[in-house]
Formats: C-alpha cells, sequence, structure tokens
C-alpha cells in the first residue's frame, strides 16, 4: 500500500445510468465518519432518558416507587403511564390497540418497560432507572405459542373478549385463511403426500446501530423527533397519538439509519413516542438511545413459527393439494402480526401453482418478545418448510429437486395460491435455470451423494416468490410522495418520503432522477425523509420504495420536463417536443444545453422549477377465503446452497451459495449485488448460527458474544446472478429487492444438508450440537 | 482527572472521570463522532480506534489508560503519516470502500476501516483469508462482508 501518493479527495459520483453501476452517493461521508446518525446529534440544553424494565416476563404492576431515583442530583423527572398527556397507546395497528406505551396495570414482557427517567447525563438516568422501585405481583407466563393455545393457557391479554364465531380465543387473537379448489379431492387424486411438522425460532435483526431518538420541544405543544427508522410516518402518528396534539404539531426527521431490515419498522415509534413524552414533560430536548441489551429486549424479533405442511403430488410429480397450519409466536402484543401473517398466509404454498390449497395460520400472544418485521416478513419459516417437503416428494419420487420446481413453478399464465392469475413478470422459471446452471447443480448433486467420508458434501436448493409492496391486507397508506426542486445553479434537491436506511436508496434515486432528468449525479441532493417536506408516504418495507419512491420522483420529474421542455426549445431554436433530456444535458443530438444552462434560463424567466410527485399502488384483493390479486406482482429467487458437513462434530460449513434473483430490472448493479450478499449472510445466520435462548421469557442470549452471528470468516463464495422480468408499472421496469436474499437461504441450507446426511431437519438452527446429536 | 494524549496528530486535554471509556472520551469530550458504538462491550468492533499503532476497542479501554499515548481515529485517516492537515483528503482504503461498494448502512464502516488500517500497516500485501482474519471482530450486518474484504484487497494492491 502505498500511502500519500494514492492520497486524494473523495471519489469523484460520476453520472451513471440507470442499470450502470453508481458510486453510492453516501458512501464519502459513511467512510470518513461524518455521515450524522442519532447518536452523533446533541442540543443545547439536551437532558437524557433510560427505561425502567420490570425484571419478569408477567406481572400485576401495584406501582412504581420513584422516590429515591427523583431525589438523586442530576435527575430532572420519573415518568410513568399517567404522565403520558396523550393516548397511553403505541401499536401501529389502530384496529389492534392492544400496546400501552407505558404499562399502568399488567406487564406483558420482560421488556415492557414502565417509566422512563429523565436526567443530565445517559449514564446517571440508567442508574436512577436502576433504584426505580418496581412493585409488581408475579403471574405465570406462557412462552410458546403452541401452548399458548392451550384452554388453560395463562392468558396473556385477559382483557380481551373471546370470539368463538371467528375462533379468536385465549390467546388466539389472529385468524388467517386461504382455500382454494377441494382439498380432500385434491390428495385424492395425489400418488403421495408428505406431511410434517417444522419449527422456527426467534432471530434478531442485529442492525449495528442501536435503536434511538431525540425530542426537540418546540413552539406551542410542537415537537420534532429525530430518530433511526423505516417509517416517519408511523412514528409521526405515534407521537401526535401520546403527546395527544395533531399531527401537524409533530415533524419527524429520520437521521442517517444504521441498517433496519424491518426492526426498525414500528418499533422505533416506542422509542420516539417515549422521548417525546419525556421532552414534553421537562420542556427540553430528550436524547433515548437504547443499550444493546436494552435493543434485544425491545425491538422485534423475527415470528418463531411452527408449521405443518401436507403436499400431496402425482408419480410425475404434479402437486394436487396443500394443506398447511402456521401457528406464529406474536409475543405479548400484536405489532405487526396480522400483517406478517397476512403475507405468510397468502405466500404459504411457496412460489407453485397448486390447484387445491387449504391454509390456516393463527397470531398466537405469548409473554415473550414481540416480533414483527424482519426481511422476508413471515416468509423464511414457511419457505423452510414448503421447500423441505417440496425436496422430500421430489426425492420420493426420484425425481430432481429443480426439475420438481420447474414443473410445478409459477410462469406467466398460472395462478397463485390466491388465484391470483400472473400475467407479467414472472421470472422463476429463469431464476431455476440460471441458479442450476452457476451453481453446477447437476455434476455436483451427483458427485455428492457419492460422499462417505467423515465430511460429506451436500448442495440443495429454495425458491421463493414475494408480494412487492403492502398487498391487500396492508392498513398503511400504499401511496408515496416526492418534492423535486431545481435551484438557479441546476443543483437538484429531492425530498421524499421512503427512508433509506443502507440499502441504497438514494444512489438508485439519484440516478432515477439524473437519467430522467438530465441533471448530472454530482448536483443531485436527496435528503433522508422530513415529514413536513412531504405528505404520508406510508412504510420503507416489503420491497415497495424504490418502487414507490422512484415512481413518485419520476411524476415530480415529468411534470418538470413539461414546464421546462419548451424553455430549451425556445433557446435552442428546436420544438418542445423534440427536447430530449439526457444525462447531464437537454437538447436534440444537434443542439443542446447543459442543465445547469437551462435551469438559470428557467429561473430568468419566471418558470416554475418545482414540483411535486404522487405514486398510488394498484388497488389488490384478499377475501375472506383469501382469494384474490393478493399483490401487485412479485419478486421471485432462488439460491443454491453447498455445504459440507463434519459427521464427527455436527458442524456445516456452507461453502457456496448461488443466488438467482428477479429484481424486473437491474438499477445500480453494485448496490443491488451487496443487498444481495447481505441477505444470503442473513439467511446463513438463521439457518446455522443465530439462536435467541430465553429462561422464564427472559433474554439470556442479550448480547454478541451470546448471539452468534456470521462473521468475516464464516462467508462462503457467493455468486450473485439477476434475472429482469420487468414490470410494467415499476420505474424503468423494476420491482424490489430488499426481501428476497434472505428468504430461500435457510431452507436451501437444510435441503443441503439432508442431501449431504440423509437426514432431514425441521428444526433451525442447524447448530453442530443439533446435526450430530441427529447423526447419532 | 485532567490527562493529556494526541489524538489524530493534535495534542487533546480532557477532564475525564475514572470509569470513562476512551469511545466516551473521543465522542462526547472531543465530539469525534465519527467511531461508532454498536454494543460497548468489545463484541461488535464498531468501535475501533488505532492506540499507539494497535487496534483496540475502544469502549473497551479507559480514557485514563490513554494518557500520554497516541489515538488515530477514521477522522484523522486520511492525514495519517501525512504532514499537512488539508481537509478532503482520503486514505485509499477508504476510496477503495466507497469505490467497490463497501459501504452500505455505515455504521460498521468507520471501525472496520479502522481494522484494515491497523492490518495494512503491519501486513501489506495480505492474502484474503488474512483480510477476513483480520476484520472477523468487526461485525457487519448489511454487506456480507464480500465487498469488506475486496476493497481492503484493493487498497492493499
Ligand atoms: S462498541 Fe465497542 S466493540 Fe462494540
Ligand atoms: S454496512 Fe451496515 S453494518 Fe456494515
Amino acid at each position: 500500500m502505498s500511502d500519500r501518493d494514492d492520497t486524494g479527495g473523495p471519489p469523484e459520483i460520476s453520472s451513471a445510468r440507470v442499470g450502470s453501476p453508481a458510486i453510492r452517493v453516501d458512501a464519502d461521508d459513511k467512510s470518513t465518519g461524518r455521515a450524522v446518525y442519532v447518536d452523533d446529534l446533541t442540543f443545547p440544553g439536551m437532558l437524557h432518558a433510560a427505561l425502567v424494565y420490570p425484571g419478569c416476563a408477567h406481572a400485576r404492576l401495584l406501582g412504581v416507587r420513584p422516590d429515591e431515583a427523583i431525589r438523586t442530583p442530576g435527575v430532572r423527572a420519573v415518568l410513568t403511564a399517567q404522565d403520558v398527556p396523550g393516548e397511553n397507546q403505541v401499536g401501529v395497528l389502530r384496529s389492534y390497540p392492544d400496546q400501552p406505551l407505558l404499562p399502568h396495570d399488567t406487564v406483558r414482557y420482560s421488556g415492557d418497560a414502565v417509566a422512563i427517567v429523565v436526567a443530565d447525563t445517559g449514564a446517571l438516568a440508567r442508574e436512577a432507572a436502576r433504584s426505580v422501585r418496581v412493585d409488581l405481583e408475579e403471574l405465570p407466563g406462557v412462552f410458546d405459542a403452541v401452548e399458548a393455545m392451550e384452554p388453560n393457557a395463562p392468558r396473556v391479554h385477559p382483557e380481551r373478549e373471546d370470539d368463538d364465531d371467528r375462533g379468536l380465543v385465549g390467546n388466539v387473537f389472529l385468524r388467517e385463511r386461504v382455500r382454494k379448489g377441494d382439498v380432500d379431492a385434491g390428495f385424492e387424486e395425489a400418488d403421495i403426500i408428505v406431511e410434517r411438522t417444522f419449527r422456527t425460532h426467534h432471530q434478531e435483526h442485529a442492525y449495528l446501530e442501536p435503536l434511538g431518538a431525540i425530542a426537540v420541544p418546540g413552539e406551542g405543544s410542537s415537537v420534532t423527533v429525530y430518530g433511526t427508522m423505516q417509517c416517519p410516518y408511523y412514528v409521526q402518528k405515534a407521537v401526535a397519538t401520546a403527546l395527544g396534539v395533531p399531527l401537524a404539531d409533530v415533524r419527524v426527521i429520520q437521521t442517517v439509519t444504521g441498517g433496519g431490515f424491518g426492526g426498525k419498522e414500528d418499533v422505533p415509534s416506542e422509542i420516539c413516542a417515549c422521548a417525546a413524552v419525556a421532552a414534553a414533560k421537562v420542556g427540553k430536548p430528550v436524547k433515548l438511545v437504547y443499550t444493546r441489551e436494552e435493543d434485544f429486549e425491545r425491538s422485534s424479533k423475527r415470528h418463531p413459527m411452527t408449521v405443518t405442511y401436507r403436499l400431496g403430488a402425482t408419480i410425475d410429480g404434479t402437486f394436487t393439494a396443500a394443506d398447511i397450519r402456521i401457528v406464529a409466536d406474536a409475543g405479548a402484543y400484536s405489532t405487526l402480526t396480522p400483517i406478517v401473517v397476512f403475507r405468510a398466509t397468502a405466500h404459504a404454498t411457496g412460489p407453485y401453482e397448486i390447484p387445491n390449497v387449504r391454509t390456516d395460520a393463527y397470531g398466537v400472544y405469548t409473554n415473550r418478545q414481540t416480533t414483527g418485521a424482519f426481511r422476508g416478513f413471515g416468509q423464511p419459516q414457511t419457505i423452510f418448510a414448503s421447500e423441505s417437503v417440496v425436496d422430500e416428494i421430489a426425492c420420493a419420487l426420484g425425481i430432481d429437486p429443480i426439475e420438481i420446481r420447474v414443473r410445478n413453478g409459477l410462469a406467466v399464465g398460472k395462478r397463485t395460491a390466491t388465484d391470483h392469475l400472473l400475467d407479467e413478470s414472472v421470472g422463476l422459471p429463469e431464476t431455476l435455470r440460471i441458479a442450476r446452471e452457476r451453481s453446477g447443480w447437476d455434476e455436483k448433486r451427483e458427485a455428492f451423494a457419492g460422499d462417505a467420508g467423515r465430511v460429506r458434501r451436500g448442495i440443495g436448493v429454495g425458491a421463493i416468490y414475494y408480494g412487492v409492496s403492502l398487498g391487500a391486507r396492508g392498513l398503511a397508506i400504499d401511496g408515496s410522495g416526492a418534492h423535486v426542486e431545481i435551484e438557479p445553479d441546476g443543483s437538484v434537491r429531492v425530498a421524499i418520503g421512503g427512508t433509506e436506511m443502507g440499502q441504497g436508496l438514494h444512489t438508485v434515486l439519484a440516478q432515477i432522477v439524473s437519467d430522467s432528468l438530465g441533471a448530472p449525479m454530482h448536483a443531485i441532493h436527496i435528503g433522508h425523509v422530513d415529514t413536513s417536506l412531504v405528505p404520508d408516504s406510508g412504510p420503507s418495507v416489503a420491497s415497495r420504495t424504490t418502487l414507490m419512491s422512484g415512481n413518485a420522483v419520476l411524476d415530480a420529474v415529468a411534470k418538470l420536463r413539461e414546464s421546462m421542455a419548451p424553455v430549451a426549445a425556445d433557446v435552442l431554436g428546436v420544438t418542445a417536443e423534440d427536447v430530449e433530456f439526457g444525462p447531464g444535458r437537454v437538447g436534440t443530438r444537434e443542439r443542446s444545453v447543459t442543465f445547469a444552462e437551462l435551469a438559470a434560463e428557467c429561473h430568468a424567466r419566471d418558470v416554475a422549477t418545482v414540483a411535486d410527485g404522487w405514486y398510488k399502488a394498484p388497488v389488490t384483493t384478499f377475501d375472506e377465503d383469501g382469494q384474490g390479486d393478493a399483490y401487485a406482482v412479485y419478486s421471485f429467487a432462488t439460491q443454491v446452497a453447498e455445504v459440507e458437513v463434519d459427521t464427527e462434530t455436527g458442524a456445516v460449513a456452507l461453502v457456496r451459495v448461488t443466488a438467482a434473483h428477479d429484481v424486473g430490472k437491474v438499477l445500480n448493479p453494485v448496490t443491488l449485488e451487496g443487498q444481495v450478499q447481505g441477505g444470503v449472510l442473513q439467511g446463513a445466520g438463521m439457518a446455522l448460527y443465530e439462536i435467541m435462548k430465553t429462561e422464564g421469557g427472559r433474554i439470556v442470549t442479550p448480547d454478541f458474544a451470546t448471539y452468534i452471528l456470521p462473521t468475516s470468516v464464516d462467508v462462503p463464495e457467493i455468486e450473485v446472478a439477476f434475472v429482469e422480468e420487468p414490470y410494467s408499472k415499476g420505474p424503468f421496469g423494476a420491482k424490489g429487492i430488499g426481501e428476497t436474499p434472505a428468504m430461500p437461504g435457510a431452507a436451501a441450507i437444510a435441503n443441503a444438508v439432508s442431501h449431504a446426511t440423509g437426514i432431514r431437519f425441521r428444526e433451525l438452527p442447524l447448530t453442530a450440537e443439533r446435526v450430530k446429536l441427529a447423526l447419532g | 482527572m485532567e490527562i493529556t494524549l494526541t489524538v489524530n496528530g493534535r495534542e487533546r486535554f480532557a477532564d475525564v472521570g475514572p470509569t470513562t471509556t476512551l469511545v466516551e472520551l473521543l465522542r462526547e469530550h472531543l465530539g469525534l463522532t465519527g467511531t461508532k458504538v454498536g454494543c460497548g462491550h468489545g463484541e461488535c468492533g464498531a468501535c475501533t480506534v488505532i492506540l499507539d499503532g494497535e487496534p483496540v476497542n475502544s469502549c473497551l479501554v479507559f480514557a485514563v489508560q490513554c494518557a500520554g499515548r497516541e489515538v488515530l481515529t477514521i477522522e484523522g485517516l486520511a492525514d495519517a503519516g501525512a504532514a499537512s492537515d488539508s481537509d478532503g483528503e482520503r486514505h485509499p482504503i477508504q476510496r477503495a470502500f466507497v469505490e467497490v461498494g463497501a459501504v452500505q448502512c455505515g455504521y460498521c464502516t468507520p471501525g472496520m476501516i479502522m481494522s484494515a488500517y491497523a492490518l495494512l500497516a503491519s501486513n501489506p500485501a495480505p492474502s484474503r483469508s488474512e483480510i477476513e482474519r483480520a476484520v472477523s471482530g468487526n461485525l457487519c450486518r448489511c454487506t456480507g462482508y464480500v465487498k469488506i474484504v475486496d476493497a481492503i484487497e484493493k487498497a492493499s494492491a
């Protein structure tokens, strides 16, 4: 490495057309330490908050005694449920009002904080929080969803009335179903039927930046909240609700966000509302940042699911019927479980056309940490089940596992489990073909089967589909806004409602603006979300953000082009219809001006160079029987995993992953590849390493020493391939990618381990102990 | 108690408590917020800085232990080994991270780059597996590490 000579300014952000590699617009700030995350911010007079925890998972809350804490020098206030000025509710789904911001009579899980301490420093606040006395009468808890369904199980929400007609009894607060065709007749037709039960566990998001918020009181009852988050508009509503003030009084500004993966979808509402309530009480800015242990306690997890999957097929491998039962552990509060379970139910068959389907799903309360959105949103669990059973049927019939997926897989003209007739953008067959070819599947499948030594190799496949955006049961707004403003010097300010959380949104939007407006990339400035600039644009989840914000930006750009084209035409002496907005220049092939020149001219002529854009997703349906075009469009993926299993120790080494993803259109191949590589490793974590252990509902693996994440030495060789089956309503044909990379991995790895060992594993993760035990 | 130390080539004074950690000193006393905290217990590497040439988790080191010593953080990296103090300069490792696409959410990035710096200082041409081992104490949840290792390889070339 040479030192001085190579040193120079920041790498130049050159204009990159949509589809070509672009350097991330935020990479320089992030690699120099200049990017400002929430904990890097401070305000004059700012105080610090800490939360008071109950120390048990289920108890009657008799009282909170802050006397000692309040007498500590430097402690400014201790707030309990009575101090929440507005409505003491924080759950994102208003139709499930089961979650108080601060519990007032019952504690339902170990992270259910009962009070907020405000002090001069964070250390002081945390120390004082530990000295707050919490009077509790412990109640028996229930920590497993299947047990929680038993008639005599302790009830997590005894205040809820049973609804026998809808089967919502005891801890079961949610049911979803799919009914398609005649399942009994379908099984009659089958030559083989396989039924298995699978279990998955809590998975932690483990984004590297813990949750944090700062609330700054403003004039009157207004407040500005800064925080690390995916969904500023959720936060705005939660803060307005807790404070009892109009939405217009709450401004939410997203800070640079250090990862989300779903974990910063609804959960930031809690921490932001706590900070806001505290700030309103003391009349000063208040910062609340979780320690890693608190983040483990208070953040949502991937739902543990118990999935029973019954699949029938004829002798030639054609699927005839599927009967699926899903039990999802929601934890103490419903949070996003209704939406997660909807998605799991709608997609439960996997990406196959099956004429007869019966799926029943249950959302169940337990006294565990809440579960919610995590990359894949309820699907990686059901995929583990469906892809394992599909494999088992293939093997039993002597059909190649990829072949059976091709035969039954979705394609244009086929129907999903919700009876959605697919008419465009179905890249599954191509992802299967590419994954097979690039992984060397055919040779390896055969060669590895012959392994007889201590180390046995295996290769397995997982295929998935994912409905992009919120779908029919989404309860948030499925529209998105953008605001584009051109300065006289040709620099462009873009405000959007979708969040950059690390996935690369700002860079692809800059590419889209550059490509469609003609401004060079370096002139485009995209800000983090500020709710005062762009109307409610829904959440940044469900692989929807590039699609939604991209289309909203394109809508604004179209308006700008309309007002600017006549000016360009006039200056150049051409007709407005002939004016093209290319990268960097505007005009015709023969005559053009730079974008900056055109911007100056528009300003000189008083032509408006500001526009708002809006995009609304198509309406989708999902009826009582789970039938309808549940999502507007689907992303598809196939991943092939290669493993080596040490039969003496049970250790599974992930050697190679081939990931083929249909994204509609590749906007930025570099960032896209990075997203897939990261997702592959998260899938590997779910399959092999990560397990959250609890005792009596309390986490006993609350840190990175005990909750094991994959590190740089665990990385397999990863080959990423893209399929572009354009979506007619997507920006440049793009669909979504956020979720899918993390989805097929666990299933593919489990199938590979089964190929290596001949043993089917039906519970994750495949730790050495578990594998060793099975090997005997 | 008052301590004096060198941070990014400049002499700094600070009044710290006996349990103040180096990362608190950097972030809260000196306003150098480029160094991140992901765990506070030496388990994630986000707080990695260079102390007298060695990479350390600054959340595990007490500020008082740093009296009279030299600390290099992400903010000082561009100028590391150089005399001038001109703004806007980038170290080859930083450039490589940007160009290769090794940055996503960026929260691990400063610590990761400091670990890479320490590696390349002692081993200018490491193998891929040496790089993987050298940053195995730095967690990244976004990238799957592939492009991070690519970037360090590129910077070493
Ligand atoms: S913050 Fe120091 S190692 Fe995690
Ligand atoms: S880039 Fe997000 S943790 Fe590494």
